[in-house]
């Protein structure tokens, strides 16, 4: 009975009631706000203002009482800017490659969501809006620059968004170039020895961005571009099908690089993951801006294939890193290493490698082949208590040294 | 009367979400809590200490244990008891081995040497000891790299080919039958077993992927990806099928093993990272026996860890 007089009660409040005002504010509560932030006055007024500002609809992302979410937004930014830019201009959200912050709903680290002076309602002009993550210097810092990123156009080639190729290209790197570049011209053929590389990636040699050499080449050059020597891998120019090339997989790298054989002579071997040529899954054949011909940033390299460790070294969690974390060759051996987890040398040794722990294997708990690790029986070394990739304590420790760490060998 | 209601309701809820949590667990609960460790190996007085040993083989005819105790260049043999019987080095000519089997006439194959990427044949009773070469079988794009040895019923040897990504196998005689590859050239079979009707189990460590082909060498199914959720792998490393048709994982990075029926279905994991009894530390080898012990290489605690599974 009690709940029937509630209910009839709510029933009758809610039809006698006048949402009239309520429904003011729905429609027009920019008055409202902007007693109390008039800073947004100007903004709203500004040609480039976000449709729902235009329209002083403040509440279509805003909660005026109360919110879970930053600014009183009424979701996350994510959710917020996709329920009404779902897929992006001809589905730009949605291509093979998708641009980190498109991927993770980070709109705001580029756009503004109120107004802006540059179009697209972009938070910079131009490539300005670009380097607030991309390192200039990395980019153009070197002394030739391609005129189009001298002139700061990054979108000319690439896509803010999403793009089917990699590097978000709006096309495959050959036919980008070719836009601009006459590829089948007389010039470009002679200055590439004859070879109709017009159809090929041209950033296998060259820098689309910056370099220090002519013509942007890369800083590296393998021995046979750099002496314009194409036949020592591929077929002459004057032949059939001249960019075949004249051996097969990795007997081709082998032919001269016949010591690097035996670093692949090991109990652990990186002779995996690509059955045309493994060498290509880390080297790039032609020219390159690291170092041994790396296809990329050593630590790229790396970590393409070990994810997990990518996961794992940039978690919040891990608080401390080893210094050279991003150097992996200076501790592990690439090719291959008789040591476990391709080490450059035992355990015991590494550490120790170019002097960098010197003073630790003076001072520190004892170690060595006398010193037994109850747990398991190994001969205790550094890595015994530390995890040299890094970890949640500090000096790298594997464990928390206050708590269970020394425990764990020194039982109370 | 309100709070008493209120209370009651939560509670309800309370209790059906613990209900809910322990129904989802009980397969995992249930498969865990069957598996006790019931042997360590890293070496004693009588075999001195192990060295890296990679990878293992048992003998279900003979009952046999054999450990590939790399860094030492020896072959060591246990009992079904783990005591030790006897080690192996072919005078000295044995080296790195790798990866071994035995088949039904006593005779090994292990891949080693000193290029570690070998195959040799070993006869012991008729002392014969030698490389085994590879005939007939198609031209890869790479030499041959032989990186683990399986073996079937037949006699027949797998041998994964880690420079042209494939499975090469090999009659008791040594002749070729056939390769076994897929069409992504960047699936690189790690390792692999065979069960008793002759299906291939392979894993691909790069794509975190299990493959299964017929006996014919078809594929017919494949399953699994790289990630961090439970049914997902970090960095499988090893494989194995045990005789009800259960396939185990080793994920040397998780330091667990996942366990999946068949068809692929995820149904559980055990074992987690660390030096205790019972842990394990970049483990590289899996290997089960027909009494479902399951046998590991927990190669940076550089031991042999023998669980016994429920039966």
């Amino acid at each position: 009975m009690r709940y029937l007089i509630i209910l009839s009660i709510t029933i009758t409040a809610l039809l006698t009631t006048d949402f009239s005002e309520n429904k003011l504010v729905t429609a027009s509560p920019l008055k409202s706000c902007l007693d109390c932030h008039p800073t947004l006055k100007d903004k709203i007024s500004e040609e480039k203002a976000h449709s729902p500002v235009k329209d002083g609809n403040c509440l279509s992302c805003h909660n005026p009482h109360t919110s879970n979410y930053k600014g009183l937004l009424t979701g996350t930014e994510d959710t917020l800017c996709y329920s009404c830019h779902k897929t992006g201009k001809d589905n730009s959200f949605s291509q093979a490659v998708i641009h980190d912050p498109v991927k993770n709903g980070k709109c705001l680290l580029c756009h503004n969501p109120h107004s802006s002076t540059n179009d697209m309602l972009l938070t910079k002009k131009g490539s300005e809006v670009c380097f607030t993550c991309h390192q200039r210097d990395s980019i153009i810092s070197k002394k030739e620059s391609h005129p189009l990123v001298k002139k700061g156009d990054c979108i000319a080639c690439h896509a803010p968004h999403s793009a089917s190729n990699d590097g978000l290209l709006k096309k495959k790197s050959a036919d980008l170039c070719s836009d601009c570049h006459k590829v089948k011209e007389g010039q470009f053929v002679a200055a590439h020895v004859g070879y109709p590389v017009g159809e090929s990636d041209c950033s296998s040699c060259h820098n689309p961005h910056s370099s220090d050499s002519r013509n942007l080449l890369k800083a590296s050059i393998h021995r046979p571009v750099a002496e314009k020597g194409c036949t020592a891998c591929h077929d002459a120019a004057s032949s059939k099908e001249p960019l075949t090339l004249k051996n097969k997989g990795v007997k081709l790298c082998y032919d001269c690089h016949t010591d690097t054989i035996k670093d692949f002579e090991k109990i652990n071997s990186h002779i995996t993951g690509n059955r045309e040529n493994f060498c290509l899954n880390c080297h790039n054949p032609h020219a390159s801006d690291n170092k041994s011909l790396l296809d990329k940033k050593e630590e790229r390299v790396c970590l393409g294939c070990h994810m997990d460790t990518k996961r794992r070294i940039s978690a919040k969690t891990t608080l401390f890193k080893h210094p050279k974390l991003e150097d992996c060759s200076s501790c592990h051996s690439a090719h291959g290493s008789d040591n476990i987890t391709f080490l450059k040398a035992k355990e015991s040794e590494s550490c120790g490698i170019g002097k960098c722990h010197e003073q630790q294997q003076v001072f520190s708990h004892p170690v060595g082949p006398e010193i037994i690790d109850p747990r398991n029986k190994k001969e205790m070394n550094c890595i015994t208590c530390h995890n040299p990739m890094g970890s949640g304590y500090k000096y790298n420790l594997r464990l928390d040294p206050d708590k269970e760490l020394c425990e764990q060998c020194h039982k109370l | 009367m309100k709070i008493s209601q209120k209370f009651r309701k939560y509670f309800l809820r309370f209790t059906i979400s613990i209900f809910m949590g322990l129904i989802c667990l009980i397969p995992s609960l249930l498969f865990s809590a069957d598996i006790t460790l019931i042997a360590s190996l890293s070496g004693d007085k009588q075999t001195g200490k192990f060295n890296q040993p990679v990878s293992l083989f048992f003998d279900e005819s003979k009952k046999r244990l054999y450990i590939a105790d790399t860094g030492n260049n020896r072959l060591i043999s246990f009992d079904s008891e783990f005591n030790y019987i006897s080690e192996f080095d072919v005078g000295g000519k044995l080296k790195y081995p790798m990866s071994l089997v035995r088949n039904s006439r006593e005779q090994f194959f292990v891949i080693g040497g000193p290029a570690k990427h070998e195959i040799f044949f070993i006869d012991i009773p008729q002392r014969d000891f030698r490389r085994l070469e590879i005939r007939d079988s198609p031209a890869g794009e790479n030499p041959v790299v032989p990186g683990k040895l399986a073996i079937d019923k037949n006699d027949n040897l797998y041998i994964t080919d880690r420079g042209n990504g494939r499975i090469l196998v090999l009659n008791s005689k040594g002749r070729f039958l056939r390769e076994i590859k897929v069409e992504n050239r960047f699936a690189d079979f790690s390792d692999m077993r065979v069960d008793m009707d002759g299906n291939v189990y392979s894993l691909s460590t790069l794509e975190g992927k299990v493959y299964i082909f017929n006996n014919k060498g078809e594929l017919t199914l494949s399953f699994g990806k790289k990630g961090e959720g439970l049914q997902e792998f970090e960095f499988p490393v090893s494989i194995a099928v045990d005789k009800n048709g259960l396939i185990y994982v080793l994920d040397q990075h998780k330091g667990s093993i996942l366990v999946f029926k068949k068809d692929g279905i995820f149904q559980s994991s055990f074992l987690k990272n660390g030096w205790n009894p019972g842990e394990l530390n970049k483990p590289s080898y899996l290997y089960t026996d027909m009494e479902n012990k399951i046998y590991i290489v927990d190669r940076g605690n550089n031991r042999i860890q023998v669980f016994q599974a429920g039966k």
